[in-house]
């Protein structure tokens, strides 16, 4: 048997050509078409059930990204964010192991949530020559930082000199020093660890 | 990079094709008719006709008497017209075609037995050789699969790739049916002969 015949004619299979010649008579004998309606109306496929659902999900999954990202602007932009920062910084304050010197904070009465809100917001101009920090008399509203004072300390600069900043940057100033008090305690807790595994090594070393 | 180095470069991307234009598929020919009859076409329905009927007619034979075949052809194509809807995707509208012609026949088999087809056939008094009947009969007793592709090669004349462009089979399965049932059948004959 000849596969390529028996596949795309090509070649001669007798054989196989008998069997076309009998078979002829059962062909398929070219016809007309059956007519379609005379009234033809314009095709309109179903509007799937599944297209909707789709279009339905993807307007959900936006509404969703909506509602998420307007939620957490406003988290994260309102007075509840500087509230909470300020409450942390009380609570951070209140910590027995800070032992930060700073300048004197009796100028610097503790504000209220409602004063914090109404605080405004200058623009910073920055120029080339050196900042200097121009001292002026601190208002009512500034949290305060309940620190040590140690006058002995050169480093830090007198309350008259702390008093003329203005609003922001006091307000920048104390973040400053709670961060650094924070900072501080911390590296006073590891520092006190190592003192510790060493002076107990060395009594270790000692009994040996 | 010399002049040369850079010209032959920007000659060879600006022969370059996109490779969107590589790779498209190229829009078959029942696509177009089939989105013509949407609109009502008659002609685009003529042709279509045209193009599967033998198809068809060859499902049909494998399954149902012969004289009942060229009625279900006009049947099926109607069917299928009424039910174009439901058609998604417009190149596989010859598997389609296909799968409704044997829908059909399964239909048109339950209320005849295979005994009365024989007899029918031989009763019609056409001018029919008894070698086309038995061979027919030897055709209709194999499988499915090779039934059918043997009917569309030997009756209706289509070649083993025109088969499987139509029907949605693989070349390989087609190539593998015909030579299969063709064994088989020479087989049958053989004993019988």
């Amino acid at each position: 048997m000849n596969e390529n015949y028996l596949w795309d004619k090509t070649g001669d299979d007798a054989e196989i050509e008998e069997l076309e010649n009998a078979l002829q008579a059962f062909r398929f004998q070219k016809n007309e078409a059956p007519r379609l309606p005379a009234k033809i109306l314009p095709f309109q496929a179903k509007k799937s059930w599944r297209s909707f659902f789709k279009f339905g999900l993807a307007f959900a999954a936006c509404l969703l990204f909506c509602i998420v990202g307007v939620k957490f602007w406003s988290l994260h932009y309102s007075g509840e964010n500087l509230t909470a920062e300020i409450k942390s910084s009380e609570t951070a304050a209140q910590n027995p192991v800070a032992q930060i010197t700073a300048p004197r904070a009796e100028n610097f009465p503790a504000p209220t949530v409602e004063k914090i809100k109404d605080f405004p917001v200058k623009q910073i101009k920055f120029s080339r020559q050196p900042l200097k920090i121009k001292l002026a008399k601190a208002p009512k509203t500034i949290p305060a930082v309940k620190l040590k004072n140690n006058a002995d300390d050169e480093r830090f600069a007198p309350a008259e000199t702390v008093a003329k900043l203005s609003r922001e940057e006091k307000f920048a100033y104390d973040q400053l020093l709670l961060a650094l008090s924070i900072t501080s305690s911390k590296l006073k807790i590891v520092k006190d660890k190592i003192d510790n595994s060493e002076s107990s090594k060395s009594i270790q070393d000692s009994e040996k | 990079m010399s002049e040369k180095e850079m010209t032959g470069n920007l000659f060879f991307l600006a022969n370059r094709q996109p490779n969107s234009a590589q790779t498209a598929a190229p829009v078959r020919r029942e696509t177009i008719l089939i989105e013509r009859i949407r609109r009502g076409e008659q002609e685009a329905f003529d042709e279509l006709y045209k193009m599967f009927a033998p198809m068809v007619h060859g499902i049909l034979l494998a399954r149902v008497r012969r004289d009942e075949v060229d009625d279900l052809v006009q049947e099926v194509f109607i069917s299928a017209y009424k039910n174009l809807h439901n058609l998604r995707e417009a190149n596989a509208v010859g598997a389609w075609l296909a799968m409704i012609a044997r829908n059909r026949a399964a239909e048109f088999y339950r209320s005849f037995k295979p005994t009365e087809e024989l007899s029918e056939d031989l009763k019609t008094g056409k001018n029919l050789k008894n070698e086309a009947n038995e061979i027919l009969a030897a055709i209709r007793s194999l499988p499915d699969a090779y039934r059918e592709t043997l009917i569309l090669r030997l009756v209706e004349g289509l070649t083993g790739n025109e088969i499987a462009d139509q029907t949605g089979l693989t070349p390989e399965s087609v190539r593998v049916n015909l030579h299969r049932g063709m064994k088989m059948l020479r087989e049958k004959l053989g004993v019988k002969e």
